[in-house]
């Protein structure tokens, strides 16, 4: 069994302003599963829906973000739910112990009045039933040093660091638990390169030794290259690829991500780099049917009219597009004749 | 315009109670061009009559009509308001703007005639000027007086927006765009200002009626010309309450309050509408 | 023309962090001297992580920040410290600027366009309306858009990418001879910034214009430029062809920057583990070369003294390793 499945998610944000309603379709009808032990990377542009998916992973759900319909099923530990279920009480048990998250911008977790060793303190407290200073004050120093970072780090303020350092603090504060899941939305943007490579080392790093679960989201398809055993691929609210990462670059099949990978410079490499024809589209009026066809260079008459179904091409390669099956999303009806090219 | 205006008018109740009210004022005020009595006059009715059809809200302990005195009243009052609003925002404004924007010496001199001019002890001088210029104080003169104490605070507001306004992105493509610094200012900046503008601006109106009540009731501005500070002066003068003339002195003060309220909730509403966050959400939805 | 087009001389900025009594200086960009020829349209890319003083550099170039010492000398004109408005004009028609942040580069509460007739009309490009329109569709269509598309448009209903053409058409209205781009894409999505990248490249080839690409990301930097300094707390550590400085680092610090570069290759691992510094600001007041606390092959030199620029290999280093004749074979370095 998986560790997470998640079947049939739709989560949008619905506002009504100066009376008129808008639906931004952010996570539209999404199935796919996180295998115990990977690091699953979600790649996408900004406003694809991948920090909003990431949001719904781990219930973090306020107005005017509603969850539409589908499960997220957690599979751990001889523990069995569908997170959507949980009450506050239940949620916050497993929050932080067993599923983590390190959020972009590393200013937000971290309290900017209090010393980072107390925020620490906090989050430890919480959850342990350890009340003994020495107890988890070690916890707190040998979790830091294991990562590389300075002591000195504990008894300052957020922001007396740079920005690199209080991401790495915010991932050290992510995993002081050991949980089983984390979730990091945009780890390394905005960090320099140098500390970037530091972000990524510190986070296998991790990976390794407590033998967690990792879903990464960034749009940086280098990260993904670095880090990730399978990269799933979101356009405009939706899954159109999931595939082992040497697959993904070596041979897209999505349109979409045949772009993504090729418009990529590489250090060495002159030769001319072209990137996807158009604009991503909102969220609030998505195109028909396939809603990348407005741009896409094999676009047929039947991607204009129906959505195509997330399916298995392959093992462990799945992909939503009309090139490789005929297959219409469930809920679709069949109206008109020009369906099968 | 107007498309603005009824979709406020719509939405917003605090918008629609204020607008009345306020148009309702105006209207009486407008009504005192037809005035049958000259405001000035005593012993044109009977006294102390109480309210009833033929004078609508009683008579005074003057003879005069407290109907039509307080249609000329309320006249004053939009005199003096708006008189003192709009000397005091312009200069406001556009100080502010100035001196935020080109900051170093100018910036310097201007806020240190803004910061003079706010440290005035406005009270204590207004009761010395209105003194010696009793005779001559119209509203007009009155409200040039008032506006010298009530600009600066609206001076260092739009400064303090500037100054962060003048380091965005904008403001730089703008000045490669070849705009000079007129341009820039009430082209890019005034836009983001506006909602502290008019919110300064009807303040300023309630600050301005609110001290002629106070100067008027202690006597010190030119008694015969009819305003509401006047007419609670006269009505103290003759203890209406304890004579039972109610109707002279809760007429003065019911419109005051309505007049406050009524400009507060203005101001409320407008600045919200404005605010350039909500105005963002508004262009996003199309409207 | 024998005469540069732009030559920046000994440029220093230091900046004054807390109050007069109690402050620290903090010097920003500390002695950059480079030219750029002008007589064939070339790409500079200045490249550095944060606190590099690369915007800095750009800033003072174009006049928004003032230098505390140096100059920046345009087509033999000192342009440091304008003070006439003409002058300012006049420079200003020859060097535009592209910022980072597209939604931020034009007023949120206004129409985009409103910009593009602004620059045709203060530096009477036009007179008569047919005109003006003209001239701005001429410098959209360079960009790949129309007017229609852009036209009676607010900000936030064009995405990052549009928007950022429109900053490039905008530059582009004066004919300026240089454009000095802050991260122009650092913030546009990933499926759209390699048009605008290939765009700073069009605009080369087809429109002889000059290009200051700043940036902190190495591998567009080595796509289009054709020069590129490598800077490191104010310092220029490193300036030559791109081919040279990227494929063949000299400075330790241009080496590590490469190195930990995230390739787009699923092999790419980087072998060694880095180590990273433990608090950043200290290495902006090091007495000697700010590099030595990370720098594998730091000698004692390193901490005490500056080390001067030399030109070594085709390219401008600051180190102290290659103040000698000779270069230790040992401390060359290939890109895999």
């Amino acid at each position: 069994m998986s560790l997470l499945e998640v079947k049939g998610l739709s989560a949008y944000y619905i506002t009504h302003v100066y009376g008129v309603e808008r639906d931004v379709k952010a996570v539209d009808n999404i199935t796919f599963s996180l295998e115990e032990n990977e690091i699953m990377g979600l790649a996408g542009e900004s406003g694809c829906g991948k920090s909003t998916l990431l949001k719904v992973l781990l219930s973090m759900i306020k107005p005017p973000l509603r969850v539409l319909s589908g499960e997220v099923n957690y599979s751990y530990d001889n523990k069995h739910f569908n997170l959507l279920n949980l009450d506050k009480k239940q949620l916050r048990e497993v929050q932080w112990e067993d599923i983590s998250y390190i959020p972009q911008g590393s200013m937000s977790t971290l309290n900017p009045v209090r010393k980072i060793r107390k925020t620490f303190e906090d989050v430890i407290k919480a959850h342990k039933t350890t009340e003994e200073k020495e107890e988890y004050e070690k916890l707190m120093e040998e979790h830091i040093k294991y990562l590389g970072l300075p002591l000195e780090v504990l008894d300052s303020y957020p922001h007396q660091l740079s920005g690199g350092m209080r991401q790495r603090t915010t991932i050290a504060l992510a995993t002081i638990l050991k949980p089983k899941i984390i979730f990091a939305d945009e780890p390394t943007t905005a960090l320099d390169v140098i500390v970037q490579r530091g972000v990524i080392q510190m986070l296998k790093k991790l990976h390794e030794e407590q033998e967690n679960t990792m879903l990464i989201v960034t749009h940086d398809m280098a990260v993904h290259a670095n880090v990730a055993d399978r990269i799933a691929v979101m356009y405009a609210g939706k899954l159109v690829e999931i595939a082992k990462k040497e697959v993904l670059f070596t041979n897209p099949k999505h349109p979409y991500s045949q772009f993504l990978i090729r418009s990529l410079p590489k250090i060495g490499d002159k030769k001319q780099k072209i990137s996807a024809p158009g604009n991503p589209p909102s969220l609030a009026n998505p195109p028909s049917g396939c809603r990348f066809h407005p741009r896409c260079p094999y676009v047929k008459d039947i991607c204009k009219e129906y959505t195509p179904k997330f399916r298995n091409y392959d093992n462990s390669h799945q992909i939503a597009c009309f090139l490789y099956s005929d297959e219409i999303e469930e809920g679709e009806e069949i109206v008109s004749e020009s369906i099968g090219s | 315009m107007f498309i603005i205006l009824k979709d406020l008018l719509k939405r917003d109740k605090k918008f629609l109670f204020g607008f009345v009210v306020i148009c309702i004022l105006a209207f009486l005020a407008i009504l005192s061009f037809f005035s049958p009595y000259d405001p000035r006059s005593w012993n044109v009715v009977p006294k102390d009559r109480p309210p009833s059809l033929k004078y609508l809200l009683g008579t005074n302990s003057m003879g005069q009509d407290i109907f039509w005195n307080t249609t000329h009243a309320l006249k004053n009052s939009f005199i003096l308001g708006l008189t003192t609003a709009i000397i005091s925002t312009i200069i406001g404004t556009i100080v502010g703007l100035i001196a935020g924007y080109r900051g170093g010496a100018l910036d310097k001199v201007l806020m240190s005639i803004n910061d003079s001019f706010i440290v005035l002890p406005s009270l204590p001088i207004l009761v010395f000027l209105s003194f010696s210029l009793r005779e001559k104080m119209t509203m007009f003169i009155m409200g040039v007086t008032l506006s010298l104490f009530s600009w600066p605070w609206g001076g260092k507001q739009v400064r303090a927006q500037v100054l962060s306004l003048r380091e965005r992105d904008f403001t730089h493509t703008a000045v490669f765009s070849g705009m000079n610094m007129w341009r820039v200012v009430f082209k890019e900046h005034l836009p983001f200002v506006i909602p502290w503008v008019i919110a300064n601006f009807i303040n300023t109106i309630l600050w301005a009626l609110g001290m002629e009540i106070t100067l008027s009731v202690l006597g010190l501005t030119s008694l015969e010309i009819p305003t509401i500070g006047t007419t609670i002066h006269w009505a103290m003068q003759y203890q209406a309450i304890f004579r039972g003339i109610w109707w002279w002195i809760f007429t003065p003060i019911i419109l005051s309050v309505l007049f406050f309220v009524a400009l507060y909730m203005l101001s409320v509403s407008i600045s919200e509408f404005l605010d350039p966050r909500t105005r963002l959400q508004r262009i996003k939805m199309g409207g | 023309m024998s005469q540069n087009l732009l030559e920046v001389k000994n440029l220093v900025k230091i900046f004054n962090i807390g109050g007069r009594i109690f402050g620290s200086k903090l010097k920003a960009v500390n002695n950059v001297n480079f030219s750029i020829k002008g007589d064939n349209p070339e790409i500079l890319a200045f490249v550095g992580e944060t606190g590099s003083g690369k915007t800095t550099v750009a800033r003072m170039i174009l006049g928004l920040e003032t230098p505390t010492s140096g100059e920046v000398i345009y087509k033999g004109n000192n342009v440091t410290h304008i003070k006439k408005r003409n002058e300012l004009m006049e420079y200003m028609k020859e060097v535009q600027p592209i910022f980072q942040n597209p939604f931020e580069t034009f007023n949120p509460l206004k129409k985009v366009d409103s910009y593009l007739y602004e620059t045709t009309k203060n530096y009477n490009l036009a007179k008569s309306k047919n005109e003006i329109s003209k001239i701005i569709e001429n410098s959209l269509k360079s960009v790949g858009l129309t007017l229609v598309e852009i036209e009676g448009r607010y900000p936030n209903e064009l995405s990052g990418g549009q928007l950022q053409r429109v900053s490039v058409a905008r530059a582009l209205i004066t004919k300026p001879a240089l454009l000095i781009a802050d991260e122009p894409v650092s913030m546009v999505d990933a499926s759209l910034r390699m048009s605008i990248v290939n765009l700073f490249n069009d605009l080369k080839v087809k429109y002889n214009v000059n290009v200051m690409y700043i940036t902190h990301d190495l591998a567009t930097a080595y796509y289009i430029s054709d020069r590129i300094a490598i800077m490191l707390r104010g310092d220029v550590v490193e300036f030559g062809d791109v081919e040279k400085v990227m494929l063949s680092p000299l400075h330790p610090y241009t080496q590590m920057l490469i190195d930990s570069v995230p390739q787009p290759d699923p092999e790419g691992t980087w072998k060694e583990d880095i180590k990273l510094s433990s608090l950043e600001v200290k290495e902006f007041s090091r007495l000697g070369c700010k590099f030595c606390e990370r720098c594998p092959y730091a000698m004692k030199v390193c901490k005490e003294i500056e080390p001067s620029t030399v030109f070594r290999e085709g390219r401008e280093v600051k180190c102290h390793l290659y103040a000698q004749d000779e270069v230790d074979s040992k401390l060359k370095f290939k890109v895999r």
